[in-house]
């Protein structure tokens, strides 16, 4: 059987997985300027490192991964402060307790009614792009774009345990900002 | 048993299943073990409304969040860039 030529292998393997890799640097950036340069960067940057790519193995994570180290490189903000909450304060089902506290003082429909009405596009990128770095990227990987602890684990270069980690604190930290924001923006 | 022993054991389920609930959200548990979570979301009102909750939330991001897509172009200027790198 001839051999792909890159160009076929990218056609093949790495295009279709454009639409996805935009959403992730859509939610990583907040511009879809940023998100232009970042998607095209990576495709360049695969396209020069093609041979490293092990034909059968998973392009997906393997773009994912590129793009996440640039993601790194370029965009990081200013070194943050450590995040000073301690997320264990924050407790299981914080955003179903607050509306369920609503709900019960007769202020907001049921929990789930609310979530419908209140949590909106906006908010959930504001929530998102607040998250301190690891676990933003934990969250848009697992939670927008459905990819598995292994895959994530790969692309960020942690062990699965870490993953479970920021995941489970990224959620939490998740629903505290969409309390705050639909607190703030009432509609 | 007596009533304490039986709420014992319920909020041992309820603290077991809450444990597992990322895991469950993000599909990661072995089979046996979300079935033993489902089988516990049948028999506890409480954990069933607060893992529907947390269903429903996380459909609500994906399906408001995740309609983005690439732009028009964007593929054609990526494949202008590539033939320029190669």
């Amino acid at each position: 059987m001839r051999k792909q030529t890159p160009e076929e292998l990218f056609q093949e393997q790495m295009f279709p997985h454009l639409d996805t890799l935009y959403r992730a640097a859509y939610s990583m950036t907040r511009s879809s300027q940023d998100a232009d340069d970042l998607v095209q960067d990576t495709f360049v940057r695969a396209f020069q490192f093609i041979d490293k790519f092990h034909v059968g193995t998973n392009a997906r994570a393997w773009l994912f991964r590129i793009m996440t180290n640039l993601f790194i490189n370029r965009y990081r903000r200013t070194k943050r402060e450590p995040e000073k909450t301690s997320f264990d304060e924050i407790e299981d089902f914080y955003l179903y307790n607050r509306l369920q506290d609503a709900y019960i003082s007769g202020t907001s429909e049921s929990p789930e009614a609310a979530l419908m009405g209140k949590v909106q596009a906006e908010a959930i990128q504001d929530a998102i792009s607040r998250l301190p770095e690891e676990y933003r990227d934990t969250v848009i990987l697992a939670d927008l774009n459905e990819l598995s602890y292994l895959e994530i684990s790969e692309i960020l270069e942690v062990p699965i345990g870490t993953v479970r980690s920021r995941l489970s604190r990224g959620r939490r930290l998740v629903q505290r900002a969409l309390w705050a924001f639909t607190e703030e923006n009432p509609r | 048993m007596n009533k304490a022993q039986t709420e014992s054991l319920e909020y041992n389920q309820c603290a077991k299943a809450v444990q597992q609930l990322n895991d469950f959200l993000s599909h990661e548990l072995q089979p046996e073990e979300e079935e033993l979570v489902q089988k516990h979301l049948l028999e506890c009102n409480g954990c069933f409304e607060k893992f529907r909750f947390e269903t429903t939330l996380l459909r609500t991001l994906r399906e408001k969040v995740g309609h983005v897509q690439a732009p028009d172009g964007l593929r054609e200027r990526i494949l202008g860039l590539l033939h320029k790198s190669s």
